[in-house]
């Protein structure tokens, strides 16, 4: 038994059991955490145990963060993303979402600061996209 | 100024030789060649964790990326579980960050590419990077070593940063993949790999490949791309300012939302395929219909044999890439028109919006197989007599859901045939 065998099922399992009940999707994360412990190597056997483990997420994806704060950052984050009107104004309104969104990230709750701080690099990367498209030549 | 590029990191620095192992990581898992031009730089904007620039450069936060990655390395001492939880988000900037260094534009200006900057191609594009980060996250880790220093940093959970773009991209790949037989992650390497400018027209040649190989022809394919792109691209579009923007939704509802609208994207793209499918369906019946009387009695001696064989070949037809070789040995045994003939052969015209999509009374059954003669008129096709070329518009009324294929199998039941599991069908 390998890492790789392990991930492989992983993955395509990720895929075939999206929609199935939460009983059939443990009963998997079992089996497939019993052929993880068959690997030899520590290291390679500890990976294999995590992806085990990663399953479930890996069906659903990962879920978005529940605080006041995150639901707000996406909100900014699509406002900025979305909105019209001259470059100028639209970047104005970037910028400004990205001030607002790191004030929230700094009131947010601890591990969601990190994934709120996350959505400021596409509007940085909107910003620089907009600086570009505004050059002459 | 947002995304500050401060003091630039030595290449033989621990830091700078992490990020590039993450980069490299990327490249590799994507299949894409990296445009990051080796230099990285310290971020200097306290709101942004990081950021991957249009000239191929890498910004990281100094506090919040490089100092977790320090002490994750050099701390002498395992981290607890918020200290792994912030060193998985540092990893996940990283990683997010270096799939879109690996994704290139591409010529938005060329005939039938499509805008990269728009907010259709914005959402796609970090969508498809975050989803893409979360899948392969726990293998970049390993890649770069991070578990061998600190084994919970894998243990972690991830978060969604981008609830509307990331399950509407995980909905599309989910549904592309059960149409062509793919996995989710194959469909996401193809799709991180295409250029952005072709993005959307590599998400309609899967649909268009499973369904009209060896029917459509190639002259056509750029008309019919515009039309099955649109659904989708309009689904994309409004993801930004009507799911993500809007105020009244938590991010679970957004998610909901936002597969809803895959959902909408891909039965748009169903149809399209659909509406064509159609067409050339009935061109070919009819056309079949028109030579019939042409044919010769000994013909009509091997017509019959042929019969009995045709739902086998029609069968195989349809599958991928192998109904020129077949078609073109029917055509030769049946002493019909010979390939390279020259014209004289009618050609199927395109179908304006507005005009009545079927003049043939026939609906296509969702069961019936492919005659004969149309097998015999593929040949034709495959042989060099093209049908005219023009734009083919497709009438896109029709209310109906995802069409079943010319064998008359779900989307879901073919990717059953060709491969894999059975797939619960999500759109």
């Amino acid at each position: 038994m390998d890492f790789e065998t392990v991930d492989t099922q992983v993955r395509a399992l990720s895929d075939s059991l999206r929609g199935a009940d939460q009983a059939t999707i443990t009963a998997e994360v079992e089996r497939l955490k019993g052929l993880a412990a068959l690997i030899p190597d520590e290291l390679w056997r500890a990976r294999a145990m995590a992806r085990a483990e990663r399953l479930p997420e890996l069906i659903t994806g990962p879920a978005p963060g529940t605080s006041e704060q995150f639901e707000r950052a996406v909100q900014l984050q699509g406002e900025a993303a979305s909105a019209q009107g001259s470059t100028e104004e639209r970047i104005a309104v970037a910028e400004s979402a990205i001030r607002a969104i790191a004030e929230l990230a700094e009131q947010a709750p601890a591990r969601e600061a990190g994934t709120i701080l996350r959505m400021n690099s596409s509007l940085a990367r909107l910003i620089e996209e907009l600086q570009l498209e505004g050059r002459p030549g | 100024m947002p995304s500050q590029k401060g003091k630039e990191l030595p290449p033989s620095s621990p830091e700078y030789q992490w990020v590039a192992s993450v980069i490299r990581s990327v490249e590799q898992r994507t299949g894409s060649p990296t445009r990051w031009n080796k230099q990285v730089f310290e971020e200097l904007d306290p709101g942004v964790l990081g950021s991957a620039h249009a000239d191929g450069t890498m910004t990281v936060s100094p506090s919040m990326v490089l100092d977790p990655v320090r002490q994750a390395y050099t701390g002498g001492r395992p981290l607890t579980n918020d200290e792994n939880y912030r060193l998985r988000d540092a990893a996940a900037t990283v990683t997010h960050e270096a799939v879109h260094l690996s994704s290139h534009y591409g010529d938005p200006t060329v005939p039938g590419a499509h805008p990269t900057h728009d907010p259709a191609g914005r959402a796609l594009e970090e969508g498809q990077a975050e989803h893409w980060t979360h899948r392969n996250l726990d293998g970049v880790i390993a890649d770069v070593g991070l578990d061998a220093a600190q084994p919970g940093v894998l243990t972690q959970p991830s978060m969604d940063a981008y609830p509307a773009y990331t399950s509407a991209s995980a909905d599309l790949n989910s549904a592309l993949a059960a149409r062509t037989g793919q996995s989710t992650d194959e469909i996401a390497t193809r799709l991180i790999g295409t250029e952005r400018a072709q993005r959307w027209n590599a998400a309609a040649d899967m649909v268009i490949d499973q369904r009209l190989g060896g029917l459509m022809p190639e002259s056509h394919r750029d008309a019919i791309r515009a039309q099955v792109v649109a659904p989708a691209r309009a689904e994309f579009e409004k993801l930004a300012a009507v799911v993500q923007a809007d105020k009244s939704l938590n991010s679970a509802q957004k998610t909901t939302l936002a597969k809803d609208a895959a959902s909408r994207a891909i039965s748009g793209m169903d149809q399209a395929v659909g509406h064509a499918e159609q067409h050339y369906q009935n061109w070919y019946q009819q056309e079949a219909a028109r030579q019939a009387p042409q044919q010769a009695a000994p013909q009509q001696a091997q017509q019959t044999t042929q019969q009995q064989t045709a739902p086998q070949q029609a069968q195989q037809t349809t599958q991928q890439q192998t109904a020129p070789q077949q078609a073109q040995q029917t055509a030769a045994q049946q002493g019909g028109p010979q390939q390279g003939s020259p014209g004289g052969q009618q050609r199927p015209e395109p179908v304006h919006q507005g005009q009545a999509q079927a003049t043939n009374r026939e609906t296509p059954s969702t069961g019936q197989a492919v005659s004969p003669e149309v097998v015999k008129l593929r040949a034709m096709m495959s042989g060099g007599q093209a049908p005219a070329s023009g734009a083919v518009h497709v009438n896109g009324s029709s209310t109906d859901g995802a069409r079943p294929d010319r064998n008359g199998q779900s989307a879901a039941q073919h990717a059953t045939r060709t491969t894999k599991a059975p797939t619960p069908e999500r759109g």
